[in-house]
């Protein structure tokens, strides 16, 4: 397994340059579906309260 | 139009005579930051001859963009500009003189400034020309595209900070071909040229964009 | 065809379509760009494995562009026509437009550190890409400074469609001005007959993030519309209780 992500000595730069990536992607990612979510159930909570 | 560009200009010119001295703020960040700049390079002559133009040039670009953050502003406040319009009068035409009286209070005390600027970082005096020039082909710009920033910030919270970044981005291009055209000497007429558009662009472009925000922020 | 789907109802029909194929085309694709361009493509031998980094940073600056201009698009169709959906996009766009340049720049630094021997270098590139950083910066910043509604939208439109005519000068300036300044000997990533098996994981890696970038708009859009409905609504339902407010007594929770 460690081998596998053994990259010689520059490693750490293209390690991290993914790492950050995938971070800041999946970061993006889930503060949009988060933000979905509240304002699916609001709408769903204010349909079902107005009728 | 010519009426309307010089009704503002006398106003804004009138206006600066009453204000106690404020128009002289840029002229003196101008003195301060040359002296500031001597003091974080050091007393070695030889490697600031190098950079003199560049700081300079900077130097202007930063003390021309001081009180921008009040042309608009004020006037937006006080229904001057509502009054402006609803007569039917340019808004192309207020911009232009607005700008017009910020470049003579603010960017004609910087232009007599700033040979003895240069001299003071070590530039030679053979390069004083170049730089002047080059100083009176951008400055147009530099106030016409801060202008631009301070047009659509107008009247905004945090306005001041805002027009930093807007404006940054800007004047990054008469920023790189001033200070070209200023260490390449007056042989390198090309880059002047360059700079003389970047200014005519800014003139048409720029007064024409800031009148529309302008009218947006008057809606 | 823009105006056939600036109706909200009509294009929440089509970005329901649109989304789970995005979605899973992008997550295909980054996901086997990813794992193609760490473990399976062969070492450039120039680069080495640092070459590797080039299937994060490229999409990454790539989209990242496309975004701005995708950005001052959508702002001029608002700020022509008016359109609140053309706004909204825009308005979507800004923060991943921002991310995506943020990890360009960042990818950027961390793969200059091995292969130029300096985490940042003023080269024409990088500076124009850290002015486009700025921009999408400055266009968040000026939405966030304006309440009403008109007034942000059309102001923001403004500031964007600047950007998009400063880019292509700031560019001309910044090659001019790098081309003086800078000694022109850096080794350029690329550069002449870079293998067939080196491009294709970076060709798909570009799409992937095309489509997240396109996932995770029309998301952001669906958000917003949603939001705008349940405002309608509350106000509806605040109208309705207050002028029959004499024959009603409060028993609404929710009131």
């Amino acid at each position: 397994m460690l081998d596998l992500f053994d990259f010689g000595k520059n490693t750490v730069f293209i390690l991290s340059c993914y790492g950050l990536s995938a971070g800041v992607i999946l970061a993006l990612i889930v503060v949009t579906l988060h933000a979905r979510k509240l304002t699916k159930q609001q709408l769903a909570e204010i349909i079902a309260n107005t009728e | 139009m010519i009426g309307d560009f010089t009704d503002i200009l006398c106003r804004d010119l009138l206006a600066a005579r009453r204000s106690g001295g404020h128009w002289a703020h840029g002229a003196v960040f101008f003195v301060m930051f040359i002296m500031l700049v001597a003091f974080a390079l050091g007393p070695q002559q030889s490697d600031r001859a190098l950079i003199a133009s560049a700081l300079v040039w900077l130097a202007a670009c930063l003390a021309s963009q001081l009180s921008l953050a009040h042309l608009f502003a004020p006037d937006l406040r006080d229904g001057t500009l509502d009054c402006w319009v609803s007569d039917g009068r340019s808004v192309v035409s207020f911009v232009l003189g607005k700008c017009t009286a910020h470049w003579i209070l603010v960017f004609i005390p910087i232009l007599l400034l700033a040979p003895f600027g240069a001299l003071m970082l070590g530039a030679p005096i053979a390069d004083l020309l170049a730089l002047v020039l080059s100083l009176v082909i951008g400055g147009p710009a530099l106030i016409l595209l801060g202008g631009l920033a301070s047009a659509l910030c107008a009247n905004l919270r945090g306005g001041g900070m805002l027009i930093v970044l807007i404006s940054g981005p800007l004047l990054a291009p008469p920023l790189i071909f001033g200070v070209g055209a200023a260490e390449a000497g007056l042989e390198a007429m090309a880059l002047l040229k360059i700079l003389g558009a970047i200014s005519l662009a800014a003139a048409v472009f720029g007064s024409f964009i800031s009148a529309l925000a302008l009218k947006t922020h008057l809606e | 065809m823009l105006s056939f789907f600036a109706n909200p109802i009509r294009f929440q029909s089509l970005a329901k379509w649109l989304v789970p194929i995005f979605g899973i085309t992008a997550f295909g694709l980054i996901v086997s760009a990813w794992i193609l361009g760490l473990f399976v493509v062969p070492i450039d031998y120039q680069q080495g494995e640092t070459f590797r980094i080039i299937y994060v940073h490229v999409p990454a600056v790539t989209v990242a562009s496309l975004a701005y201009a995708f950005l001052a698009s959508a702002s001029f169709v608002s700020f022509v026509w008016r359109h609140s959906l053309a706004d909204s996009a825009a308005k979507a766009a800004a923060p991943i437009g921002a991310a995506l340049t943020f990890l360009g720049l960042a990818t950027g630094a961390l793969w200059g550190k091995p292969m130029w021997g300096a985490y940042w270098v003023w080269d024409a590139r990088l500076t124009s890409t850290l002015v486009m950083f700025f921009l999408f910066v400055g266009y968040m910043a000026i939405r966030g400074a304006i309440r009403d509604e008109t007034t942000r939208a059309r102001i923001a439109a403004i500031t964007a469609m600047i950007g998009a005519l400063n880019l292509p000068i700031i560019k001309f300036s910044v090659d001019w001005w790098s081309s003086l300044h800078q000694p022109a000997s850096l080794l350029r990533a690329g550069g002449p007959g870079i293998d067939s098996s080196m491009l294709y994981p970076v060709l798909m890696a570009i799409v992937g993030y095309g489509c997240l970038f396109g996932w995770l708009v029309l998301l952001k859009m669906l958000t917003e519309l949603d939001q705008r409905r349940s405002l309608t609504l509350m106000r509806r339902a605040a109208g309705r209780i207050g002028s029959s407010a004499s024959v009603q007594t409060t028993e609404d929770p929710n009131a």
